[in-house]
This record gives structure tokens, C-alpha cells and sequence, in this order.
């Protein structure tokens, strides 16, 4: 997990990628309690956004570091044992979510993670049934804005899932 | 309408139990993470499929 988060502070420093964020099972985990995933997804946004095949040069970029694609996981790269997934930010709400993501110290090393309301957000808009319980999660969860998790539904015309009491 | 029941003690640390995780430090969250991996690797194995925990 260190050696992937020295990794991509290294990606974001020599230009290869303009920002990241930490979303997913894993950013959901930096709020909540720790769920079992088998992959670190990582949201890149590239200064040029109009590549047909975005994620090429971090692939070009961590296999002059030696990185290969994770054996079981051939979607993802295996980064000092961690198979890290990268997606590039496809939609607005991904590019507005990265752009408030959180910048925390993880053992010394920088990382990034998305903020807790708009991992929910992303949970609604993606909508699968793991997805709808992390929303269920987020909403539990004491330290959860839902004002602003509404505001953010709202702007990027979701369904806000019911929320009574809501202040 | 029936009222509602207040927790059972049961309950209630089983809530207090989810809570205390979810206030651990992302480092420990991680190594939980990992631990989760490896309770899952026999269960999968169970079913061929092969999962390789994280190095912490």
C-alpha cells in the first residue's frame, strides 16, 4: 500500500498524470469501517483529457518501474503487492469529486482519498447493489454530511436516496 | 403503532463495535483490510478461485 501511494505521488510529480484520488471500496474504508475489496481503485485526471487511450502512459510510465499487470487481476497493476486499478475520470461528477478530493499522511507518504459524500454520490450514480450499501453505510455514519451529500445529488440530477431527518 | 424497543445491549455493541472501526487510523483500517483477505483466501480456495492478499 506505501510503495503504490509513493508511486503515485511520483506519477503526479513527474507529469504523468495531473491529480489522483483514492475512491472505491478503499476510499470508502478512510471514512467507514473497513470492508474486504481485493483492489485499490485510483481515479487519474490527465491534463490532456483527449486521448483515445488515457491510461497508456501510466502503463508506460510504472512498466519502466518494473510494475506488471497483477496475475490474477490482469485490469489492474500490481504495485509492491497492492493490484491497483486505475480509471480515468469520465464524467463531471468524477472531475468535481477529484478536484475537493483530501490529501492525508499515510505512514509518512502523501495520499489522496475522494471525500465521503461524493464516494456516496458516485455509489448512487453507479448504483449496483454493493454500491447502494456503501450509500446505506455513508448514511449511517455519524461524521456523514448529508446536507451536503443532497447538494451534490441535486447538482448532478441523482435520486437522493430517502434521508428523513435530514437537517 | 407499536413503540419502538430500545437496543439490546447485544446490539448496542455490536453498533459501538462497527463505530470503533470506523474511528480507527487508516493504517490500521488497512492491516484489517489485509486480515479480511487472508479469513477470504480458504473460502475462495473452497471454490477455485486464488486471491492474493495484500503486502502490508
Amino acid at each position: 500500500m506505501k510503495e503504490a501511494l509513493n508511486v503515485l505521488a511520483e506519477l503526479v510529480a513527474g507529469g504523468v498524470i495531473e491529480d489522483y484520488a483514492i475512491g472505491g471500496a478503499m476510499g470508502a474504508t478512510f471514512y467507514l469501517e473497513p470492508v474486504v475489496t481485493m483492489d485499490l481503485d485510483v481515479f487519474v485526471l490527465f491534463k490532456d483529457n483527449t486521448s483515445l487511450l488515457p491510461l497508456q502512459p501510466i502503463y508506460d510510465a510504472l512498466k519502466k518501474r518494473g510494475y506488471q499487470p497483477d496475475e490474477r487481476m490482469p485490469e489492474c497493476i500490481d504495485i509492491g503487492g497492492t493490484p491497483v486499478q486505475f480509471l480515468p475520470v469520465y464524467n463531471q461528477l468524477l472531475e468535481d469529486a477529484l478536484s475537493h478530493a483530501v490529501s492525508f499522511d499515510y505512514d509518512g507518504v502523501p495520499a489522496r482519498v475522494l471525500p465521503a459524500e461524493y464516494l456516496a454520490a458516485i455509489s448512487v450514480q453507479t448504483g449496483r447493489a454493493k454500491d447502494k450499501l456503501r450509500v446505506q453505510s455513508f448514511l449511517a455514519s455519524e461524521r456523514f454530511d448529508r446536507k451536503r451529500f443532497a447538494e451534490i445529488c441535486a447538482e448532478h440530477g441523482l435520486a437522493c436516496p430517502d434521508m428523513e431527518g435530514v437537517k | 403503532m407499536t413503540a419502538m424497543r430500545p437496543l439490546t445491549e447485544a446490539q448496542y455493541a455490536k453498533v459501538q463495535g462497527r463505530r470503533n472501526l470506523a474511528d480507527l487510523p487508516f493504517t490500521e483500517k488497512v492491516k484489517c483490510v489485509i486480515e479480511l483477505q487472508r479469513r477470504l483466501q480458504p473460502i475462495y480456495a473452497q471454490r477455485g478461485i486464488i486471491i492474493k492478499p495484500w503486502k502490508s
